[in-house]
């Protein structure tokens, strides 16, 4: 894990900035107003973000402005004090905690920082594990996981143990699970942290082109410029506040 | 889903091979020990029941029949006699026999019969006043080689109209002759306060029996709750990782089950043989009811689930901060356990008929509950002090590491906890009966029969007459009654056999025939106390392995469950330059010295309940052999374990592929 990072070198928060891709419709999945406090620290005050059908955003900021926290509220791992958050038009955060592991299930995927696989299962089946939850039986489960293997990079790596695997592809496998329910928005919590930077490009590259081509939007913490300019747009937190990063 | 529990035990390597067979051998374990004990408590009770006629009750109506008795002896056995005279013309069938007995006629047990048949008549049979007319039912017996007469005599026999003395607990030892009209249906106090302290043992051995399932359910607890996390992160249901959960446990603990069912069916025949107050068992009376079975091997796979399921709430609630961790485990003293506690006691004293036993059982169940309900929380106060004093790395490692997660911890020196908390009540138990024990042998040359003072001076000249006459040589004396018997009433018939090993029972014979037989009440005094010491070996030496093994197996699996729990601690430590050597006397220090302290804890807490039998000098080589034992127990729970930890530790904190 890296405890500092750069912080974004360029451009000055500007509300309001003028987005690089016209959208159109309404956005699938709206955050207002987001405030949480753990304890006695407000970690959101008020952050704000809309995600757009099949769209990539990056989010940018300093290590501990709430990052992380941000991403747990609009996937439902975590419910806000204070703020609204909607799917589809559905508020997430007043629903039952049964249902946002539904919608976790179905609707979202999610790419941690360290790669949580299950030691175990196999790649495979840490891949099918989504489907099986979702009620997908084990064999055809395991077959559309592996289906995803060769776009990542993982061919042949399938019966592989998490613990035989090197930390990119791990990751690759935690990339294919985030997306193995065709999910509509993929949350990614600086995938690449853990990872030198060659590895992590290679990485981020496999997560954003596979998550385009099968029209999920991505949501995805990084501290690279270089990705953040990949993305459709790029959100900026400091101090628990959201703003559109105007690109140089 | 289907399926999944399976694959993911299959697939957990050595951890998981672990995490199958001790739910299964823990369910089997308890399942078998249960089973004993209910059929130990079914035992007695049908004991208690089956010999409930022979103490009788006055005739509240018109009397019909005159009952009395007493304890003969023949070596060290007792042979139970119950006489019996009818006052109506068409008394009442004996229970079971279908008749009753005319005077002059005597039934025998099974046992009786052939010891008589065996031995010369003027050992044995001549005592009786007629001939065997019939062989008593087993539905009478109090077990299968019980030594049982019963004697038919006329309404005005001496025997039937004379008073006779008491004995101050032991009713059947001497029964003066009672007018009744119904058969008693009250058990002996004598009887009942056997399954009373059966009661006591079972929660006695309860004790390790909880700590062994607590191990089976929680072993793996940590990585389990690790998995939940990221099941619930990947959008599980509370339900999914419950049944989870359950399915897993209901499989592998239903199979336990299944195996202490199948091998308590066959231990049951070697179980009947185990002597327990002077007698072995009828099988039936071992065997619990099959429903009763089938609650009990459902309430064992249903306390596994909720077991494992209780630990993974956590998880379920909050799996993120289980998953990094930001969660403390909080500890607390568990005050639920208080109304358990409660309502245990409440039940006894409603059920029990003896204030000693009910005092006793009070005693254990409030100490060694008690213990197991504040042991995680001394852990907990044991590291924070250990950490705040600590001036070497390893002192302050081991004191944060046992503040940050005393649950798993306890779970590893609290089965040596309860072994030293059971072995403290043996060791001061059997010190207690140990010198009652020699009260016995020093009186078991000698035949104390109790006579009227008044009749006393007759009673000794006859018998000196009549046992020289029969050529056994004795001495005849008379001495005080027991203590609580009346001196100005009743005095003792003192007659010591030159050779007991030969004319004990002779001399026995030649009283009885002259009609001299006073009851022997200080046998029946000391034989009981006799076989309590003996039963409580017996039970005690069944108990304390299995809580040894469960203190020694505890020990090492969890340490190692502890190691396997904290893995990325070790990992960090050791990528941040901490020796091994620091690791490892770390480690060492967390399950000293809280097995120092504990141990100490219940020790002491076992002794005082051990106390409750009888107080006792506690620097005697019983309570000193025990003690000597439980401490190489716990030196070598301690040394095993830091052996199994080593290649553990070692792996675990310097292999990067562990980590998860
Ligand atoms: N469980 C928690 N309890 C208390 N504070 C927390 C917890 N999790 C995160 N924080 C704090 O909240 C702030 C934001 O955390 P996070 O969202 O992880 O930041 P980022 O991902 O941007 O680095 C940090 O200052 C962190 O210390
Ligand atoms: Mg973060």
């Amino acid at each position: 894990m890296r405890e500092s990072s750069p912080p974004p070198s360029s451009g000055r928060p500007q509300r309001g900035a003028p987005d690089r891709k016209a959208r159109s419709g309404s956005p699938v999945l709206t955050a207002a107003g987001l405030v949480k406090r753990y304890g006695d620290t407000t970690v959101l005050h008020d952050a704000a973000l809309d995600v757009h059908g099949g769209e990539t955003v990056a989010v940018m900021g300093p290590s501990g402005s709430g990052k992380s926290t941000l991403l747990y509220c609009l996937s439902g791992v975590m419910t806000p004090d204070a703020g609204t958050v909607t799917y589809r038009g559905e508020r997430v955060d007043t629903r039952s905690d049964g249902r946002r592991a539904e919608l976790r299930r179905t609707e979202f995927g999610f790419v941690f920082q360290f790669p949580g696989l299950l030691p175990e299962l196999s790649a495979a089946e840490n891949v099918a594990l989504p489907l099986m939850l979702a009620g997908t039986d084990r064999r055809t489960a395991i077959t559309r996981a592996s289906t995803l293997f060769p776009a990542l990079g993982l061919d042949g790596l399938e019966r592989r143990r998490p613990g035989a695997l090197s930390g990119g592809q791990a990751q690759r496998v935690g990339i294919a699970r985030a997306l193995a329910t065709e999910p509509a928005v993929v949350f990614a919590d600086e995938p690449t942290g853990a990872l030198d930077t060659e590895t992590g490009d290679e990485v981020m590259s496999l997560l954003l082109a596979s998550a385009v081509e099968r029209g999920a939007a991505l949501v995805v913490v990084t501290h690279d410029e270089r990705i953040a300019r990949r993305c459709d747009r790029t959100v900026a937190v400091a101090d628990g506040r959201t703003s559109a990063l105007e690109r140089s | 889903m289907r399926g999944l529990w399976l694959r993911l035990l299959r697939g957990g390597g050595t951890a998981a091979r672990l995490e199958i067979a001790l739910p299964v051998a823990a369910g089997a374990v308890i399942t078998l020990v249960l089973l004993l004990l209910l059929g130990l408590q079914q035992g007695l009770d049908h004991r208690a029941d089956r010999t409930a006629w022979r103490t009788p009750e006055p005739a509240a109506g018109e009397a019909t029949v005159l009952q009395a008795g007493h304890l003969d002896y023949i070596g060290e056995r007792p042979i139970t006699v119950i006489e019996l005279a009818a006052l109506t013309a068409g008394p009442p069938d004996v229970p079971h026999m279908g008749d009753f007995p005319d005077p002059g006629e005597v039934w025998v047990s099974p046992a009786l019969a052939s010891l008589t048949d065996e031995l010369p008549a003027d050992h044995l049979a001549q005592r009786f006043p007629g001939e065997i007319a019939a062989e008593i039912d087993a539905a009478l017996l109090e077990s299968p080689d019980e030594l049982f007469a019963v004697v038919g005599r006329a309404p005005d026999d001496p025997a039937m109209t004379a008073e006779r003395p008491s004995h101050q607990w032991n009713d059947a030892a001497s029964l003066s002759p009672v007018a009744i009209d119904h058969w008693s249906t009250t058990p002996d106090l004598y009887q009942t306060t056997y399954r009373d302290i059966a009661l006591l043992v079972a929660v006695l051995t309860a004790l390790p029996l909880v700590g062994l399932g607590g191990l089976a359910a929680r072993l793996t607890a940590a990585r389990r709750q690790r998995r939940t996390a990221t099941l619930r992160l990947l959008g599980a249901s509370t339900a999914q990782v419950a049944r989870l959960a359950a399915v897993e446990l209901a499989v592998l603990a239903g199979a336990g089950v299944l195996l202490g069912a199948a091998l308590h069916q066959v231990l049951l025949p070697l179980a009947t043989q185990a002597t327990i107050k002077g007698g072995t068992w009828f099988q039936a009376d071992l065997r619990p009811d099959p429903w009763l079975t089938l609650a009990v091997a459902a309430a064992i796979v249903a306390v596994l689930i909720v077991g494992a399921i209780s630990g993974l709430l956590p998880a379920v609630r909050d799996p993120l901060g289980t998953y990094r961790r930001s969660r403390l485990g909080r500890t607390r003293p568990r005050w639920w356990s208080l109304v358990f506690i409660a309502a245990a006691v409440t039940l006894f004293w409603l059920r029990s008929s003896n204030p000693f036993v009910t005092i006793a059982f009070t005693v254990v169940v409030v100490l060694g509950w008690g213990l197991l309900a504040v042991g995680p929380w001394l852990i907990f106060n044991l590291g924070r002090l250990l950490a705040r004093t600590a001036r070497s790395p390893q002192g302050f490692l081991a004191g944060r590491r046992l503040s940050d997660d005393p649950h798993s911890a306890w779970r590893a020196v609290g089965g040596l906890a309860l072994a030293g908390f059971i072995s403290g009540f043996v060791a001061a138990g059997l010190a207690a009966g140990i010198g009652n024990a020699d009260a016995y042998e020093a009186g078991t040359e000698r035949i104390d029969a109790v006579v009227t003072a008044a009749g006393i001076d007759t009673a000794a000249s006859e018998a000196a007459t009549a046992l020289d006459a029969a050529g056994v040589p004795a001495t005849v004396a008379a001495t005080a009654p027991p203590t609580w018997l009346d001196a100005a009433d009743w005095a003792t018939l003192a007659v010591t056999v030159d050779d007991p090993g030969a004319d004990m029972d002779r001399a026995r014979t030649v009283l009885a025939a002259s009609g001299l037989a006073g009851p022997e009440l200080r046998l029946s005094d000391d034989l009981p106390t006799m076989w309590l010491l003996q039963d409580g070996i017996v039970i005690g030496f069944l108990i304390m392995p299995i809580a040894a093994l469960v203190g020694l197996a505890a020990m090492v699996i969890g340490a190692i469950a502890r190691v396997l729990a904290q893995r990325d601690t070790l990992l960090g430590l050791h990528l941040a330059g901490t020796p091994q050597r620091v690791l490892l006397a770390a480690q060492r220090r967390e399950m000293l010295l809280p097995t120092a302290l504990l141990g100490g804890i219940a020790v002491a807490a076992g002794l005082a309940g051990g106390t409750t039998l009888g107080s006792v000098d506690l620097l005697n080589p019983a309570t000193l052999g025990v003690l000597t034992g439980l401490l190489a127990l716990a030196a070598a729970a301690v040394l095993a374990a830091d052996r199994a930890v080593r290649p553990v530790l070692a792996r675990v904190s310097t292999d990067l592929a562990e980590r998860e």
